[in-house]
């Protein structure tokens, strides 16, 4: 059973979060503002927060700067602020994720779920000569299996080939004619969009919220990426 | 105040003093051969005056001037007496000077008449007896005196020569010589009593010249710098005191002051040998010379200190009044030239008459001067200063067109300095000036309304969603829950939808806003516009096939590169499809055909729309309008204004057709 604090000033949308989460078997600790939820993190063992920007008495920016001076629990911020800036203002802090409001509650419910097994699990996949990984992707080449944030993920074999393409060269930007060749091993046409179908789709099974994937990246007009997300988050200091 | 009072009266006292006392030691150098008897007696001014008082003698004695006292006869010879006090030398300034002058049958003499001086013998004996004799006799000098024995004679054959040459018109008197006359004289090698007394003052100043001279000159000095800087200021008054007298014309001051001075002259020309008397009023008049001049300088300074030396006198005043009328005519005729040339606000008269007025002075100058080195000079002058109008207004022009250039480029923060341009282009840089001013502010009220139009945009955005969370939360908590009404379900269907839909609106909104602002980041690189295309119809594939609409890309090249936002173009593809995909017809196709033309790249996108449009092109670019006016389908109505805002941010080119069903989409965009 894992704690889990929400922080919001509106007090229908904690309900609400409460009720989804209380769906996936978290214990639900309740703050209306910034100075409540360090009290609340003070008091309780709490293993993941949910914290709105836009609070009475101390807003989210600096509740997550007063938590991160002594602690590294994960930090979902969920703030109606879409702006580019905000989001890197926000993760710059120290969040670890960051939802914009409306939020998609089963988006929200995946978001938590990874992070919390992220915090708490210590490297207990085994290490194996053919596993590719990057953050909680990971590819096994010799079972020819997919795990994201520990589940499997059913992908079909051209899917398989060309994630594990991108995978293997993780950071750089292929062209669909450069990945085509690849995979195929073959010549490309040049109207054809079969590759971005394929990567559509793999987005869609991999990536929590496919339009902001975390993964599999778009650049748009340049290729695809896979992105280097580097560790575990047990590895930050 | 007091102090400095006593101070300047102690001054004014002591400056006449030691003026005095200076003049006395200067005359004790210059004048000794006057008062050292030693010296005077053997002296060229002994000689000159000794001689002179014989000549005046012997003038009365021919001329009979008034003088003569009485006369009378010893034989043939008739003697004349004149007063003791005849001869000015000889009674004022040497002691017991007699003479006899014998001439032809006439005697005259200055001894008194007594029984032992009434013959021509008895007075040579009287004569004779005294301290020292001179004689001229048959022509010569007999003189105890060593310097009038030696010069004597030279002065008085120069009198004589002086007086035949005065007396010209009298044929007696050019006939005298020296030889007729018999001249018997005498006096003391002593000074008169009077003079003596006089004299010793200069004797004993002559002592302390040495001292005296630099003292007094240099306390003469100071004080004179004291009062001169010291003049007009007051305690407690701000700059230079000027009282009613020194606002009296200077010109009746001086009159007035030349009249008091002048006024002890007036008996002196009366007094005659009386030494005391003289000196007195010589005294007397220095007195009253210094008191005014004290007073005159006092006023002069204070004026010139307050400058007003010039506005206080007469002389000034109408020198004043001349200058200020030369002016005013001056600038009457100025103006008269000036409304020719300026005031005209027609730029042709006005250069007209520039060019008849330039003309009207060459003929002028040829007409008066004709072919003389004048004409030469003033018509080169005339060319010269048409040359450097001509230059200047260049000049201007070029900076006028500078400005506009500035303008034209949308920059509007410099302004032009009226002052620098020539007064012909006064008027064209205050209108410019103006217009700029004008431009800037509307550019500025613009822009601030727009950022605030879209601050309010985003803000009001960012509070409705708030509440749109809670409302999509539990609309989704509802449809999880047990629900056996068939109706109930269905609206929440309909909730769910719609709420959506007001996500997606107040997403797009802030979107609009903030691209409408350019409010937005652009991070150019370098996009190949066909894999962008292969990427979206990717992306799009699932949504055209449920719909049955086919993509037919046509495309010659491989590779057609653009600088341009790689987020920033996706959105604007992602835009046009969504459009296709919620309002093409179905199962039809979609042209996108990407054409290279030499330095860009066209992208159309064509397709047949579902419903009839009613709508004009123009209309359907504008934000919040749609396809369907009555706006029942979902869509923001945002999304073909992002895209064309986008594009245009780029600097492409967006253009929409409508051409029956036929919907076009038109992109144009620079290759690299």
């Amino acid at each position: 059973m894992y704690n889990v604090l929400v922080v919001d000033d509106d007090k229908e949308i904690v309900k609400a979060i409460e009720i989804y989460l209380q769906k996936e078997k978290y214990k639900i600790y309740k703050a209306y503002d910034g100075l409540q939820a360090l009290q609340q993190i003070k008091e309780n063992n709490i293993h993941l927060v949910i914290l709105d920007i836009m609070m009475p008495n101390k807003d989210g920016i600096e509740t997550l700067a007063e938590i991160r001076k002594d602690k590294k629990i994960p930090v979902i911020i969920l703030s109606a602020k879409s702006e580019d800036i905000d989001k890197i203002n926000g993760l710059n802090i120290g969040a670890d994720d960051y939802v914009t409001k409306p939020f998609n509650p089963i988006e929200l419910i995946a978001r938590v779920n990874a992070l919390i097994r992220r915090y708490t699990e210590f490297g207990s996949i085994e290490e194996k000569n053919n596993l590719i990984k990057n953050g909680d992707l990971i590819i096994d080449d010799e079972l020819k299996q997919v795990l994201v944030n520990g589940k499997e993920i059913k992908l079909t074999p051209t899917e398989y080939n060309i994630l594990k393409f991108l995978a293997q060269n993780k950071g750089k930007v292929f062209s669909i004619e450069e990945i085509y060749t690849h995979v195929w091993e073959d010549e490309c046409y040049a109207a054809d969009n079969i590759i971005a179908v394929h990567i559509r789709h793999i987005r869609e099974k991999i990536e929590i919220n496919p339009k902001e994937p975390k993964y599999l990246k778009v650049i748009w007009g340049v290729g695809y990426k896979i992105e280097d997300v580097g560790g575990n988050i047990n590895e930050r200091k | 105040m007091k102090e400095s009072r006593i101070i300047k009266v102690i001054s004014l006292i002591i400056l006449p003093i030691l003026i005095a006392s200076l003049i006395v030691s200067i005359l004790s150098f210059t004048q000794k051969q006057e008062y050292d008897e030693e010296e005077y007696f053997s002296s060229e001014n002994f000689v000159y005056d000794y001689m002179n008082n014989i000549q005046m003698a012997m003038n009365e004695l021919i001329y009979y001037n008034g003088s003569i006292n009485e006369s009378y006869l010893e034989g043939n010879m008739q003697i004349f007496h004149v007063p003791n006090n005849y001869c000015e030398i000889f009674n004022t300034k040497i002691k017991e000077t007699y003479f006899l002058i014998i001439y032809n049958n006439k005697a005259l003499t200055n001894v008194k008449i007594t029984p032992d001086t009434d013959t021509i013998e008895e007075i040579k004996t009287f004569i004779s007896k005294n301290e020292k004799t001179v004689n001229i006799l048959n022509g010569k000098m007999q003189a105890q005196s060593e310097i009038l024995q030696s010069e004597g004679m030279n002065h008085f054959d120069g009198r004589l020569s002086y007086y035949s040459t005065q007396y010209d018109g009298l044929i007696k008197y050019t006939t005298t010589t020296s030889e007729d006359f018999q001249i018997y004289t005498s006096y003391k090698e002593e000074f008169t009593g009077d003079l003596k007394e006089f004299y010793n003052i200069l004797k004993e100043a002559n002592k302390f010249a040495y001292i005296n001279i630099p003292l007094s000159v240099i306390f003469s000095i100071l004080i004179i710098l004291y009062l001169l800087i010291s003049v007009g200021y007051k305690k407690g008054v701000k700059g230079i005191y000027l009282n009613d007298f020194d606002k009296v014309p200077i010109e009746i001051i001086f009159f007035i002051s030349i009249f008091i001075g002048s006024i002890p002259f007036i008996p002196l020309s009366a007094i005659n040998n009386d030494y005391y008397a003289i000196i007195s009023l010589i005294i007397t008049s220095c007195i009253i010379i210094y008191v005014l001049s004290v007073i005159v300088l006092d006023t002069v300074i204070k004026r010139m200190k307050s400058k007003t030396l010039i506005t206080t006198s007469i002389a000034g005043n109408i020198i004043l009044f001349i200058i200020k009328q030369v002016k005013a005519i001056w600038k009457k005729i100025k103006n008269v030239i000036d409304g020719l040339i300026y005031s005209s606000t027609n730029v042709i008269t006005r250069e007209l008459s520039k060019l008849i007025i330039t003309m009207c002075a060459g003929i002028f100058i040829i007409v008066l001067f004709q072919d003389s080195f004048i004409t030469f000079i003033l018509i080169g002058l005339l060319l010269i200063f048409t040359i450097y109008k001509w230059v200047r207004k260049a000049i201007d022009l070029g900076q006028i067109e500078q400005r506009l250039k500035e303008m034209y480029e949308g920059n509007n923060t410099h302004k032009l300095e009226q002052s620098n341009f020539m007064p012909e282009f006064a008027n064209m840089v205050k209108y410019l000036n103006d217009i700029s001013n004008g431009f800037e502010n509307a550019i500025q009220d613009r822009i601030k309304s727009e950022r605030l139009k879209a601050e309010l945009i985003t803000n009001v955005s960012h509070d409705i969603k708030t509440p749109l969370t809670s409302i999509i939360n539990y609309v989704d908590l509802l449809k999880q829950e047990n629900i056996e009404n068939e109706k109930a379900r269905e609206y929440i269907g309909i909730l769910d939808n719609k709420s959506q839909r007001l996500k997606n609106l107040t997403e797009d909104l802030i979107e609009a806003s903030k691209i409408s602002t350019g409010n937005i980041s652009l991070n150019l690189e370098k996009i190949n516009i066909i894999e962008l295309i292969n990427q979206v119809t990717g992306e799009f594939s699932d949504r055209f096939d449920k719909k049955g609409l086919n993509t037919i890309i046509n495309v010659k090249e491989n590779e057609i590169n653009i600088m341009a936002d790689s987020r920033h173009m996706y959105r604007i593809v992602e835009n046009l499809f969504s459009n296709i995909s919620k309002y093409a017809l179905e199962n039809s196709r979609v042209y996108i055909d990407i054409m290279k033309q030499e330095k860009s790249v066209i992208i159309e996108i064509k397709n047949i729309s579902k419903d009839k449009l009613n709508i004009s092109a123009e209309e359907l670019m504008q934000r919040f309008v749609r396809g369907d006016k009555s706006r029942t389908t979902e869509g923001s109505g945002l999304g073909i204004s992002i895209a064309q805002n986008l594009t245009e941010l780029q600097n492409g080119i967006f253009n929409l057709k409508l051409d029956g069903d036929l919907f076009k989409v038109r992109l144009e965009f620079n290759i690299v």
